[in-house]
């Protein structure tokens, strides 16, 4: 613990002491809910909202509309997200939507049917071509998209963890060809304060065998230090991440055993140059593109590198996601997902979401939601 | 508060009502640290109270109601600030700047490390409050704020490096 957080957690609790039991009012007595003129045309709005997606599905059906043809080098034909929303009735519910890639035009779109998503939830949605794996906590989903992006379907499935309980998921990744695939996790025993575990699960969505990689560590500060999850070629895996070195780990054998088993690499987190995701390994291992937070505060970029897997060395700075002005407010973007080996970037600064190629940011619809994912 | 959720009866009310009997006061000055004022809030509380209490039969698990009221708090505390954003764009002669009045508490002494929050993004500030305030684990950050926890580590990161480099800057 620093000085500088001992001097935060002092001021901060000598701030919020100025309130006390006394001093905080009575609750207010609210008019009812009821009579407001916004809750008795919430239902007529809520159903008009429904009629103009289905209205909008139908046409676009009807049209037969295909993606607009990717002009850009390597810009895949469509995206996913995965939102987390909530009705008037404040019941939240997760959706998946298919977007163009050129305009951001909605192709398709489902929700988790029954999914109640829990407060303690969060989001993560890897893949690409026609096979996306959604996670929700430790809920998994199949997401399929049709070749033409016009449909999906979306099955849950599950898979054997171990530990079996009080799992925190850190990445999840798909393989390149699809079948396989990587879950780093950590989790804590049943006596917290000694057994903690981080955890790699490598799971065929094939025949869904599963085989597990984990290693004790020592503190509960150590937690999570396994982090984002990224394949190198279809039998090797790289993980770490956020404060820690990248490691990879050959996971084509029959069996499972202890992360120590993997190669660190010498790409490392570093003071004003920390990894923030790790989307991309060539398959023979030797390049890793990821995004690096450069700086930090409000003026805090995130750029997209190349680096050498073999020296830790950066090869090459690709691209800095840009710096927006949103409601007098400087923002800074976060990386959603790299495609084409980082030449397009999927971004979400505060509620805008767009596309970075080459340095050019193009805003696309829709908002980037305190809860979402997006993979290519 | 405990009238109206005893009104609506259930074993949901009973457990609306220790949580608030236990965490509103903590909640209040949680608000507090992220929108500035006192009134503000108890209101961003209380609304967060009334959420729970009518989205309690969605929560997936009871226990999971104290995350479900801070993430509200947090939620509401967003509003305000982008309610805030819209009115000065709009309308800035009406509009008090809350952090600069003279009971504004986050304000009240800019050399301390809790004025200097106000510096940084959003996410960083909720992040480092629920971390120093409440002294939530990371996954209890990452469980409130939606987000994973890798994410949350790195945000800690990046917004205590800001917070030092604000006061290297202040000392030059």
């Amino acid at each position: 613990v620093t000085d500088l957080e001992n001097c935060l957690r002092r001021d901060l609790n000598k701030i919020a002491e100025r309130v006390t039991e006394d001093s905080i009012r009575p609750l207010r007595v609210r008019r009812a809910r009821r009579t407001r003129p916004a809750r008795l045309l919430a239902p007529i709005a809520a159903m008009a909202a429904v009629v103009a997606v289905i209205a909008g599905v139908s046409l676009a059906a009807h049209t037969g509309q295909a993606p607009a043809p990717a002009t850009q080098a390597g810009l895949p034909l469509y995206y996913v997200t995965v939102t987390e929303s909530t009705d008037l009735q404040e019941r939240t519910s997760l959706v998946a939507t298919v977007h163009d890639s050129v305009n951001g035009a909605v192709l398709a779109r489902s929700s988790f049917p029954g999914m109640p998503v829990a407060p303690e939830g969060w989001l993560q949605i890897t893949g690409g071509g026609n096979m996306f794996i959604v996670s929700v906590g430790l809920d998994l989903f199949r997401l399929r998209v049709a070749p033409d992006g016009r449909s999906m379907q979306l099955s849950p499935f599950s898979i054997p963890w171990h530990p079996a309980g009080n799992l925190q998921l850190a990445g999840v990744a798909l393989s390149p060809d699809g079948t396989t695939l990587a879950i780093t996790a950590s989790g804590a025993c049943n006596s917290p304060q000694t057994c903690f575990y981080d955890v790699l699960h490598i799971v065929s969505l094939t025949t869904g065998a599963a085989r597990t990689w984990s290693t004790q560590v020592v503190s509960a500060d150590d937690i999570y230090a396994i982090g984002q999850v990224g394949w190198a070629g279809n039998d090797h895996v790289v993980f770490g991440g956020v404060g820690s070195t990248l490691s990879l780990l050959n996971v084509s054998g029959r069996r499972g055993g202890s992360l120590h088993a993997a190669r660190v690499l010498p790409v490392s987190s570093s003071p004003g140059n920390a990894i923030s995701s790790l989307p991309l390994v060539t398959p023979d291992a030797s390049t890793i593109f990821l995004t690096t937070t450069n700086g930090s505060g409000p003026e805090s970029v995130e750029s997209i590198k190349e680096m050498s897997a073999r020296t830790g060395k950066t090869i090459r700075v690709l691209d800095s996601t840009p710096w927006i002005q949103i409601e007098a407010v400087p923002t800074s973007c976060v990386v959603y997902a790299l495609a084409a080996k980082g030449v397009h970037v999927l971004l979400g600064c505060e509620n805008v979401f767009g596309r970075l190629d080459n340095g050019k940011f193009t805003r696309l619809p829709g908002k980037a939601a305190y809860n979402q994912s997006a993979a290519w | 508060m405990a009238d109206e959720v005893s009104r609506r009866g259930g074993g949901a009310a009973a457990a609306v009502t220790d949580l608030f009997r236990d965490h509103h006061l903590e909640l209040v000055r949680l608000a507090l640290l992220m929108v500035g004022d006192v009134a503000t809030a108890e209101d961003v509380v209380q609304d967060a109270f009334e959420s729970l209490q009518r989205g309690w039969h969605g929560l997936r698990r009871p226990s999971s109601g104290l995350a479900y009221v801070r993430s509200s708090v947090l939620n509401g505390c967003r509003s305000v600030h982008r309610r805030a954003a819209v009115a000065r764009r709009h309308a800035p002669e009406l509009v008090e700047p809350r952090e600069l009045s003279a009971d504004t508490s986050l304000a009240a002494d800019d050399r301390s490390e809790v004025a200097a929050l106000r510096l940084l993004p959003r996410r960083q500030r909720e992040v480092l409050v629920l971390r120093y305030y409440l002294d939530l684990d990371v996954a209890e950050i990452a469980a409130t704020l939606r987000i994973a926890p890798s994410a949350v580590r790195s945000t800690a990161t990046r917004g205590l490096a800001a917070l030092a480099q604000h006061y290297r800057r202040a000392d030059q």
